[in-house]
């Protein structure tokens, strides 16, 4: 009571004595010709420098690019590494760039760009807007203050600065806490210098562009990335998306049939953690792009998975024919056995099928008299990983019943039905909502009872509120995805999965008011997924593209790739496809009251 | 041919009770017509049944190829029904707690007590309804307590009720629609139960405060005294003890027409006398207290026929020499006739068979069977609305030549073969002759 008390006076006080910041305006916007115009500048004077020819002509920049007088930073990429980035300020923004790029070319700091790395370089441009100056002595204090890769940040002492431009934060993946005292050690000070009164920060927003991969063209950049809006809403968009997101899991499979756990893209280092639960999910993610696409190369990764999962299989008890998933021989988690579960019950493999069944009896065998999950095997007391494991197990269980029909899958649904209702009313947690939303979305297309499309919509707007769309938006590249603690991420994906099912149920219900929010929130959270993804126009600043390219981020400020990212950012796409294209890609039908009729392969 | 074969007969018996007694040589007979077989299956009301078996089946590698698209079929029906009684059993919850907070005791009755208890599946019953059987001082609260769930009496009654209402004064005039109210009225007063229907929902509900009409059977109190608890979601209901539960099967398949007879309600009397444990004496002695000693021993000799029902033999023959030679009689014919029949006709022979079998009193036969045959004048839509009281006319138009014929159409079809019906056209294939 105290500690809380102390909590919220400290927290006013924060508040009552930290005013909000005013938002610093970017730079004036620069159209397309005249940042290819700058860029075209700074390629001739590579080429001028380093004596090769070059191969496009100088377009003619606008009247309004004359008169600017922008500072400008000027950066060299070749092959995901910065070979030097300078600045230069105090003339006009056409000489600023072309002292600039001399200056970079000149950059000791770095490999020196030569003659056979300009086929492969490509310029980033970064325009500076006006600075404004903000307070904070500690690291907490500059979180409020700096929005990863949108402020670029200046410190001062004694007439001395160093500067961070907007980028450096996603392009090294530094967070706000790593950032300060690295921009300080620039400076030539102490990592701690922050804390002292006579180091001054500001910030300030920039207008980024850099050459197009081909070299042939200009692309804008917000916050290192490749902006992506209504406008590139288009199936064939969605399914480059899941294609490169597939072959990236087929990349990253490893011997085993698992997958490359977690990897840090600006260190090129690989995590030595793992998680089964997460691993079995990407599993199932595969065999649900082995149903779509279908090729050899996808059945034979989606064998390797099917090996890896069988090789974690193991009997719930010693005595059960019951099976778990696991690779703890005393534990198993009841997520693991779900997406074991979708896993076979997806590949459609006929001979998994007694598998499938054996899976399911497991997950029954965890249900209590009111209807909830023990979220392990053995069944502990207390409940871990609530807000997920039962959700998917529920899921798992339709997703079988759909296959293989058996009427306690449904039963075993509307028996949990009430307590996790109330479970979700009482603590609206948004890790509860995709799951059961997608498992109860099921229910209510098999037995069209209305309180289950009522729970999945209750859910749905819940979660809704938390997405970020409307005017208050702070940064463009936030529109469509949901609050998180930072900035938004990967989960957003997760979401919008629930939002998609609910979409589905809203069109079958008849309920067009219903239908055409949750349409347009699914289409913005599909949108904000494909700004996650890495693409050869945006992983310009990875040393090593091969191992990210398709793969999908943390979140906008997070380079770091796990696979239940790009999981669930197919998941959600994969989705967003069946819903919005009914392609009729994924092997089954948008929405099913009755079980497809199997035939041959595909079924169980 | 619409009948099925003695093999085929002997196939969907086997996979209605789950494929275990089936031999290979049964399954894999190349005469059989799987998808006959699954058309019969479904007018019978165990196609779901049958998916259990054919999945079984399967399960052991041993699904002939030609019975796929069967299982695929009754594997259809059967979700559909697992999504139908499970919305059946969300409402009953839905239904049993206002009830419960009322303090009114209600008895599960048919498929929502022996679906899941019996059964063990939701999905392998067939529910068109939900039965409750309320204690008759408290219907009324219990309707009100429904009407609060959006519950609401069902304005008209069934032929019979109206015929016998308008001969006892209660209603004037026939053209005019029933009320609710009146139709309550009705129910209350001819009949056992109320029929309870509710918008946007697809199936009614039946509040049932007896099991057989008024002035048959025996005290209800009976079957209130020993009831058994049985869980329905988190609610608390009673079921009966399970010699009344059979009881009251017997009675339910007996009240049936004969045409309307369907292998499904045989499959509850054989589940409910296979699966658990009954106390046969007592049956006997509970049987002849609620006088339903015929109706016992007619359901359960039906069963015996065509599912091999075993029965202990003392109470297997509560009926006469005369009574279980013709119940017999009748079984094997019935099963025998297994098909695909067009179920606006009946067989004349067999339909009197089934009266004098079912009967209470000799004194009720001709009596149920002229109205099997003329049907009441009130309600006969044959004829002009001005004789619509006249008994006379009513005999007439049903005693008209062309009615005449229509009642013999099994000499015709007899020798005839059926060939190439399929599962969606089953129907129309067994209407040609």
């Amino acid at each position: 009571m105290i500690a809380r008390l102390a909590r919220t006076v400290r927290s006013l006080g924060r508040s009552a004595f930290r005013p909000a910041l005013p938002e610093v305006a970017p730079p004036a916007p620069i159209d397309r010709a005249d940042q290819l115009a700058l860029l075209r500048l700074a390629r001739a004077a590579v080429a001028r420098h380093l004596g090769v020819p070059l191969a496009d002509g100088m377009p003619p920049a606008s009247p309004s690019l004359l008169q600017r007088t922008d500072p400008v930073f000027v950066a060299f990429w070749v092959d995901g590494s910065m070979r030097g980035c300078r600045s230069a300020s105090g003339e006009s923004l056409l000489r600023n760039t072309l002292i600039a790029t001399r200056r970079t070319l000149e950059d000791a700091r770095l490999d020196r760009l030569g003659r056979n790395d300009v086929g492969r370089l490509r310029i980033e441009i970064d325009v500076p807007g006006p600075s404004g100056r903000f307070r904070a002595r500690r690291l907490p204090h500059f979180e409020p203050a700096i929005e990863p890769g949108i402020h670029g940040i200046i410190a001062e002492r004694d007439g001395q600065r160093a500067f961070f431009k907007s980028s450096v934060g996603i392009t090294k993946n530094w967070d706000v806490e790593q950032l300060i005292p690295r921009l300080c050690e620039k400076g030539g000070w102490a990592p701690e210098a922050y804390r002292r009164r006579d180091v001054r920060f500001s910030r300030f927003r920039s207008t980024a562009f850099i050459e197009t991969s081909g070299g042939d063209g200009t692309q804008q950049l917000l916050r290192a990335n490749v902006p992506i809006g209504p406008a590139d809403w288009s199936h064939d968009r969605i399914a480059r998306a899941i294609e490169d997101g597939t072959e990236y899991l087929l990349r990253s499979q490893r011997s085993d049939g698992g997958f490359v756990y977690e990897y840090a893209p600006a260190t090129a280092e690989y995590a030595t953690g793992d998680n089964i639960v997460r691993q079995v999910a990407t599993a199932w993610v595969l065999a649900a792009l082995e149903r779509r696409s279908g090729t050899a190369r996808h059945r034979a990764a989606l064998t390797r998975a099917l090996d890896f999962v069988s090789a974690k299989t193991r009997r719930a008890a010693p005595h059960s024919s019951a099976l778990v998933v696991a690779d703890d021989p005393d534990v198993a988690e009841l997520g693991t056995v779900a997406f074991g579960l979708l896993t076979v019950v997806t590949a459609g493999d006929d001979a998994l099928r007694a598998t499938a069944g054996r899976y399911a009896d497991a997950i029954l065998s965890l249900q209590q008299p009111d209807g909830r999950f023990h979220t392990h095997f053995p069944p502990a007391t207390q409940p871990e990983a609530e807000d997920f494991y039962p959700g998917e197990a529920m899921l798992a269980l339709m997703h079988l019943h759909m296959r293989d029909p058996d009427s306690r899958y449904p039963e075993a649904l509307c028996r949990a039905f009430p307590y996790y209702r109330e479970h979700f009313r009482r603590r609206r947690s948004t890790a509860f909502v995709a799951w059961q939303m997608a498992a109860y979305a099921h229910l209510f297309r098999l037995t069209r009872d209305r309180q289950y499309a009522d729970f999945v919509f209750e859910m749905a707007d819940a979660i809704l509120s938390i997405q970020h769309v409307g005017p208050a938006v702070p940064y463009p590249d936030y529109v469509g995805g949901y609050r998180s603690l930072r900035v938004p991420g990967v989960s957003s994906a997760t979401y919008n999965e629930g939002v998609l099912e609910a979409y589905d149920l809203a069109r079958q219900t008849g309920d067009r008011e219903r239908a055409a929010r949750y349409q347009r929130a699914a289409l913005l959270g599909a949108l904000f997924t494909l700004r996650l993804q890495f693409t050869p126009e945006n992983a310009y600043y990875i040393a090593h593209a091969d191992r990210v390219l398709g793969a999908f981020r943390a979140s906008l400020a997070d380079s770091t790739l796990r696979i239940d990212h790009t999981q669930h950012a197919l998941n959600s796409l994969l989705k967003a496809e069946r819903y919005f294209f009914q392609t009729g890609l994924h092997g089954e039908t948008v929405s099913h009251d009755t079980p497809p009729a199997r035939s041959g392969r595909g079924t169980m | 041919m619409r009948r099925l074969s003695p093999a085929e007969r002997r196939v969907l018996v086997g996979l209605t009770l789950g494929s275990a007694g089936l031999t290979g040589d049964e399954i894999f007979d190349p005469a059989i017509r799987w998808t006959h077989l699954g058309a019969v299956a479904t007018r019978h009301g165990v196609a779901p049944l049958v998916y259990r078996g054919l999945r079984a089946l399967d399960r052991r590698g041993a699904l002939p190829s030609p019975a796929v698209h069967l299982r695929d079929w009754c594997q259809t029906l059967y979700v559909q029904n697992v999504a139908r009684n499970t919305r059946l059993f969300a409402e009953l919850e839905r239904v049993l707690r206002p009830l419960r907070r009322a303090g009114i005791p209600v008895i599960l009755l048919k498929g929502a007590a022996i679906a899941r208890g019996l059964f063990g599946d939701i999905g392998l019953r067939s529910m068109r309804d939900l039965d409750l059987l309320v204690p008759t001082d408290a219907r009324a609260d219990a309707l009100a307590a429904l009407r609060s769930l959006g519950y609401r009496l069902f304005a008209g009654a069934p032929a019979d009720l109206r015929a016998r209402a308008r001969r006892d004064g209660l209603v004037s005039s026939l053209s005019a629609g029933l009320s609710a109210e009146v139709a309550a009225g009705l129910y209350e007063r001819y009949h056992f139960h109320y029929y309870l229907e509710r918008e946007g929902q697809t199936f009614p509900v039946e509040l049932h405060w007896h099991i057989v009409k008024p002035g048959r059977g025996g005290p209800i109190e009976d079957f209130w005294h020993e009831a058994r608890p049985i869980r329905v979601g988190d609610v608390d209901a009673l079921c009966f003890r399970p010699e009344h539960l059979l009881l009251h099967l017997a009675l339910h398949v007996t009240a049936d027409a004969y045409k309307e007879l369907r292998l499904a309600r045989l499959v509850d009397l054989h589940v409910a006398a296979a699966t658990q444990p009954l106390d046969w004496a007592w049956l006997d002695h509970m049987a002849q207290r609620q006088h339903a000693v015929r109706a016992l021993g007619v359901a359960l000799g039906l069963a015996r026929c065509a599912l091999g029902t075993g029965v202990p033999a003392s109470p297997a023959h509560p009926l006469g020499r005369f009574d279980a030679a013709l119940v017999a009689l009748l079984g094997r014919r019935w099963f025998a006739d297994l098909g695909l029949h067009p179920s606006d006709r009946m067989t004349p022979g067999q339909t009197l068979a089934w009266t004098i079998a079912r009967r209470d009193r000799w004194s009720d036969v001709p009596g149920r069977l002229y109205r099997l045959l003329v049907s009441y004048p009130e309600t006969n839509a044959r004829l002009p609305d001005r004789y619509r009281s006249s008994e006379l006319m009513n005999l007439l138009a049903a005693l008209h030549p062309s009615r005449v014929t229509h009642l013999l159409p099994r000499a015709r079809h007899r020798g005839r073969t059926a060939s190439g019906a399929t599962l969606s056209a089953a129907p129309k294939a067994a209407r040609s002759p």
